[in-house]
C-alpha cells in the first residue's frame, strides 16, 4: 500500500496525530515536509498508509487536531 | 545536611529525575521539533510525552502546555501577553516579585493600571475585596495560589468562577502549590497557570510550564525560531510553538516528566499531609519568644524571634548544616501584609523527603539559640 503524508501545522500536532494513529493501529511516523509544499518554510507531516486516510482524518477531526492536506505519494 | 528550603527549590531530586535528565542527554540528544532524524525524533517524542503528562496533571490538552524557563517567565508571558494596552490589572497583596515586578513595569511604561486586592483575610473577605476593586476596564486578575512565605491558600475556584462570570482572564501563580494542591484548569476557571518545574514537581531547575485554557492566546514575549513556518516573519499562531522561541531544555523537560510521575506515584494528598504534619509539629515546638506569621498548615512556615534577627538565625542554622531561607523571599508585599517586621522572617519549607527527625534537629538548634539570646539581650540593653 502506498504511503501518504498528512501535513500538520506544528510538530506538537504531528506528534498528537501520530499517537492517535497508534490508537487506531495505523502505522505512522512524523516526517519533515518539503518547504515547497507548505510555502511557509519548515513543516512537519505524518506519513501513513494511504488506505487509512479516511479513518485517520475523521479521528483527528473528532479530537479537534487540525491538519492540512493529504499528499498522495510517499516521499 | 538538613534541607528545609524547599519553597525555593526542592532538594534532593528523586533518583528517577536525575536518571531521566542524564538519559535524555545520552540517548535523545537531538533538538526537539527541529528536523526528523532519529535523535530529533526521540527528543520530540519525549517533549510531547511531558506535555501530555503535564496536561493531564493540570486538566489541559497537550497543545496548551507551553514550556518556559520557569514560573517567572510563564507569569511574564501571561501578564504581558494577555492584557490589552491601557487596561486595569488586579493582583493580590501576598504576591511574589514575579507577579509584582512585571505589573509595576507595565504601569510605569504606561501600558496598564494596577491595584491590589487584600488576600490576608478569610475566603469571603478575599472575595469581597476582589469584587470591590473590579472596574469596568479590569482586563486581568492575577492571584497567588499559595503564598511563598506561609501556607496561606487563596480560594482559587471561587476567584475563577468570579472571573468567568465577569469575562476577565484569570492568571494563577502556582509556584508554591503545584504538586501540593490539586489544580484543574477547567474546574478552577483558570486562563493561564504558571508553574515552576523545580519546586513541588521535583524536576530540575531551568524548566517551567505555562498551561493555558481553551481559547487563551497570549502575545509572545520572545521571538525567534519555532521549528515551523520558518519563511514567515511573524511567530506562528499555533500553540505551544507560538510561545516557545528557541531550543527547549530537553534534559530539564525529561527530568520534569519523571518528577511529575514521581509526584503522581506518591500522591499529592499524601505529600501534603506529610508536609502539613511536619509544619504543625515544628510550629508547636517553637518557644514563646518565636512568632509564626500567617497560616502554617501546609508546607511553609515563616517565623521571627523577638531578639534574634532572621539573618542571625539563618547563619546559625547554616553553621549546623540546616538550610533555611531568611529575609524577604522576593515577596515584599507579602511580608508587609503579614507584618513580619523590618528584617523579614526565617522561612522553613518542607518536602516529601523531610522527616520528624529533621524537625527535632532544627528545634534543638533554635532552642539553644533562644537560650543564648538572653545574655545578648542584656548586653544590648547595657551597651
Amino acid at each position: 500500500m502506498p504511503d501518504c503524508i498528512l501535513t500538520m501545522k506544528t510538530r506538537t500536532q504531528a506528534e498528537q496525530a501520530r499517537r492517535i494513529a497508534g490508537e487506531l493501529r495505523i502505522s505512522a511516523g512524523v516526517v519533515s515536509v518539503d518547504p515547497s509544499v507548505t510555502k511557509h518554510g519548515c513543516a512537519f507531516g505524518l506519513r501513513f498508509p494511504c488506505g487509512a486516510s479516511g479513518r485517520l482524518t475523521s479521528a483527528l477531526a473528532k479530537r479537534n487536531v487540525s491538519y492540512g492536506e493529504v499528499i498522495g505519494a510517499g516521499r | 545536611m538538613i534541607y528545609l528550603d524547599n519553597a525555593a527549590t526542592t532538594w534532593p531530586k528523586p533518583p528517577a529525575v536525575i536518571d531521566a535528565a542524564a538519559e535524555a542527554m545520552l540517548f535523545s540528544g537531538g533538538n526537539p521539533g527541529r528536523g526528523s532524524h532519529p535523535l530529533a525524533e526521540a527528543a520530540a517524542e519525549l517533549v510531547y510525552t511531558c506535555r501530555e503528562t503535564a496536561g493531564r496533571f493540570f486538566g489541559a490538552s497537550p497543545d496548551r502546555v507551553v514550556f518556559t524557563s520557569g514560573a517567572t517567565a510563564s507569569l511574564n508571558i501571561a501578564i504581558r501577553g494577555l492584557i490589552p494596552p491601557g487596561r486595569h490589572i488586579l493582583y493580590d497583596n501576598l504576591c511574589h516579585n514575579a507577579v509584582r515586578r512585571p505589573i509595576i513595569a507595565m504601569v510605569r511604561e504606561g501600558l496598564a493600571e494596577a491595584e491590589q486586592f487584600d488576600a490576608s483575610g478569610d475566603n469571603d473577605a478575599i472575595l469581597a475585596s476582589l469584587c470591590g476593586k473590579i472596574r469596568p476596564n479590569t482586563a486581568l486578575i492575577v492571584a497567588t495560589h499559595q503564598a511563598n512565605i506561609c501556607s496561606k491558600v487563596l480560594p482559587l475556584r471561587k476567584i475563577g468562577a468570579l472571573c468567568k462570570a465577569r469575562g476577565i482572564p484569570f492568571v494563577v501563580d502556582a509556584s508554591q502549590s503545584a504538586g501540593h494542591i490539586p489544580i484543574d484548569l477547567d474546574r478552577d476557571g483558570i486562563s493561564a497557570l504558571a508553574v515552576p518545574g523545580h519546586k513541588g514537581l521535583y524536576g530540575p531547575q531551568g524548566v517551567g510550564l505555562l498551561v493555558l485554557g481553551e481559547g487563551v492566546l497570549p502575545r509572545p514575549l520572545l521571538y525567534g525560531g519555532a521549528g515551523i513556518r520558518s519563511l514567515d516573519a511573524k511567530m506562528p499562531e499555533e500553540l505551544p510553538e507560538r510561545l516557545e522561541a528557541g531550543t527547549l531544555p530537553l534534559p530539564a523537560i525529561a527530568g520534569l516528566l519523571a518528577g511529575i510521575r514521581w509526584v503522581e506515584g506518591q500522591g499529592i494528598d499524601a505529600i501534603r499531609s506529610r508536609t502539613a504534619a511536619l509544619s504543625s509539629s515544628f510550629t508547636s515546638g517553637l518557644g514563646p519568644r518565636f512568632t509564626v506569621h500567617g497560616p502554617s498548615d501546609g508546607s511553609v512556615v515563616s517565623f521571627t524571634h523577638n531578639i534574634l534577627s532572621p539573618a542571625e538565625i539563618g547563619t546559625a542554622l547554616a553553621e549546623e548544616g540546616i538550610c533555611v531561607r531568611t529575609g524577604f523571599h522576593c515577596a515584599p508585599d507579602a511580608h508587609r501584609t503579614l507584618g513580619t517586621g523590618p528584617d523579614g522572617s526565617v522561612r522553613v519549607s518542607f518536602s516529601a523527603w523531610n522527616t520528624a527527625t529533621d524537625v527535632e534537629r532544627i528545634l534543638n538548634v533554635l532552642h539553644r539559640l533562644d537560650e543564648y539570646s538572653f545574655p545578648s539581650l542584656d548586653f544590648r540593653r547595657n551597651s
